[in-house]
């Protein structure tokens, strides 16, 4: 990771060194390696097929992708709630990340 | 291709969860429309004839303001429009978005001629001379209500019938128009609340004359006097859009998430341009960010979901949404146990504590609380100090960098907590948060990766393409063993 960064001193890295635009996805992976456990596992965990597909997707960034998958989920849920006649307050976290893997997954299979 | 779907098929729960969501689809029709039109975003167009209905369907009653102990959420984005009747406004203005791999969206405005000199300041534009577009200006005026025995004192425009000089001639985005107005009275005017062709004149040989379309638009925005743009000044501008986007409508009714919008929109353009997390945009911020075409944008595309940049529902509704799962006292603030919870417990806490203490804060540090009631302060011993909660706003500037760590802004906000706003990330500094990650992996049972295989590991993606680093410390033999075995 690091010899993508190209540190310009070899004892400590400096901002510009992750502002070089050839390394920005490389120093994300970085930053959720020291942070973000389940990002980093999912990064552990990537395959050939998901990078490709995230390559060839419609987004024009990171936070276009995530908000668009972030809003069918959220929606989805909202409709659910609606068909109940429950009031919109949030339900279990569970369920929220289950449904949102399997946006996911659908939208890669497809 | 096959097997990879059949193996997923199979794996635990897919299946019936899939079924599940089949069967709700046949349940409900409206709702199954409604997630292809999310899932389409940008695609498909989900045509819907009856639109408008459906929309005022959708924008149930929420949170209002009788009802203030309850909190609920926003409203979902209406039902797509038919974007094929998404007429651009005007025949002088080509929106070119592309959608394939290029990275940006590209706005090219032909009425308004960008100068992009790549310094500070733009030139401005030889035909926006006065003398050279008079012509227009004064018919603007006088095909309304003038006469040839008027003078241009006496001339004037309503409010309501200045759109054209909004658009056609300052080149600003449609929805500007009363806020121009208004600030052409107020600094033209004279005392006077109608816009004669005079005092349009001097304004249009103060602001318009010398400078570019961006600062025009920096100058139209920001408080007269200042040198920068401040979180307040965008307000009247978005007001308007929010009274008059199509995409925006159902909102009318909800005042509360109305406000709700205006503020997320505001601190995404302030995560954006205002480099220097100090509350301000100045000029030259502006410019670098084409801000102005981002407004223009926004005031000719009737789908609002499409304005990716800033403008948003659909994003503002994550953004927003997120806020409200965390915080569950609704006491509209985020403390560190609540932002422990984010996604699943994925942040560590050493992280969460540095978000607190060292990320840059969109509009500087947060007051102490002071809604605690006295009787409280003084029973607590420990009161909650500044650091101790984010704001909604702050919480933005988290998430946006949370969801996107491939950016300059994002990069910025991470390593300002990982060094407590120290200038240099130490390796050994490194190590003690990627130590927090190996005591997590284990206690979670899963399998350990060694810090210096972690680094490997990540660069293997495009080692081919660069060769190791001394950064390291490891000889070049060790690297490899690295690499090969990861």
């Amino acid at each position: 990771m690091l010899d993508m960064i190209k540190p310009k001193n070899s004892d400590f890295l400096i901002v510009e060194d992750f502002l070089q635009s050839e390394c920005c996805q490389v120093s994300g992976s970085l930053f959720d390696a020291l942070f973000n456990l389940t990002k980093y596992l999912q990064f552990e965990q990537r395959d050939a097929f998901t990078e490709r597909t995230k390559r060839e997707d419609e987004f024009d960034s990171e936070w276009d992708r995530f908000a668009c998958y972030d809003y069918s989920r959220l929606a989805m849920e909202e409709e659910a709630r609606e068909e109940e006649g429950t009031s919109s307050f949030l339900i279990g976290a569970t369920v929220i990340d289950f449904s949102h893997d399997v946006i996911f997954s659908t939208l890669q299979y497809e | 291709m096959d097997e990879l779907l059949v193996t997923w098929l199979n794996s635990e729960g897919v299946y019936e969860s899939i079924m599940s969501f089949i069967e709700q689809e046949i349940r409900n029709d409206s709702s199954s429309s409604a997630t292809a039109s999310v899932l389409n975003s940008t695609g498909a167009n989900v045509i819907s004839s009856s639109g408008s209905g459906k929309a005022a369907s959708s924008g149930r009653p929420v949170g209002g303001s009788s009802n203030s102990s309850v909190n609920y959420l926003p409203p979902l984005s209406p039902y797509k429009v038919n974007s094929s009747n998404n007429a651009l406004i005007g025949s002088n203005t080509i929106i070119n978005s592309s959608t394939d791999s290029s990275n940006k969206k590209i706005i090219t405005h032909v009425m308004i001629p960008r100068n992009m000199g790549g310094r500070g300041r733009g030139k401005p534009s030889q035909e926006d001379v006065y003398e050279l577009r008079e012509k227009e200006i004064v018919h603007a005026f006088s095909s309304v209500r003038g006469s040839a025995s008027m003078s241009a004192g006496q001339i004037y425009l309503r409010v309501e019938e200045f759109e054209h000089v909004t658009k056609d001639l300052c080149g600003f985005p449609t929805f500007f128009t009363v806020p121009l107005y208004k600030r052409i009275c107020q600094q033209f005017g004279g005392g006077e609340a109608i816009v004669t062709l005079d005092i349009f004149t001097r304004f249009w040989k103060s602001e318009i004359e010398p400078f570019d379309p961006s600062d025009r638009f920096f100058r139209l925005v920001k408080s007269p006097g200042e040198d920068s743009i401040k979180k307040d000044d965008f307000g009247p501008f978005i007001d308007e859009l929010l009274n008059s986007h199509p995409g925006l409508e159902f909102l009318s009714n909800h005042a509360e998430f109305q406000e709700k919008y205006k503020l997320t929109v505001i601190t995404r353009i302030f995560y954006q341009c205002s480099t220097g997390h100090n509350g301000r945009i100045t000029g030259r911020q502006c410019r670098k960010m084409n801000l102005l075409d981002s407004f223009l944008f926004v005031g000719q595309e009737e789908d609002i979901n499409k304005v990716t940049q800033y403008f948003s529902y659909e994003h503002f509704y994550v953004l927003y949404c997120r806020f409200w799962e965390l915080d569950q006292d609704r006491d509209y603030r985020i403390t560190r146990d609540d932002l422990m919870r984010y996604n699943d417990q994925s942040l560590s806490r050493i992280i969460v504590d540095r978000i607190f203490d060292a990320a840059p804060r969109p509009f500087g540090r947060n007051e102490p609380l002071t809604t605690l009631s006295d009787n409280q302060k003084a029973n607590d011993t420990s009161p909650v100090g500044y650091d101790d909660y984010l704001s909604y706003e702050d919480f933005i500037y988290f998430m946006l960098s949370e969801e996107d760590k491939s950016n300059e802004v994002s990069a910025r906000y991470w390593f300002s907590c990982l060094t407590h706003g120290d200038s240099k990330l130490s390796f050994m500094e490194m190590r003690k948060f990627y130590s927090r990650q190996l005591h997590r992996m284990q206690s979670l049972g899963h399998e350990v990766v060694p810090f210096e295989d972690m680094l490997c590991q990540v660069s293997l993606t495009s080692y081919s393409l660069y060769p190791p680093n001394s950064f390291l410390n490891l000889d070049d033999t060790d690297y490899f063993v690295y690499c090969l075995d990861a």
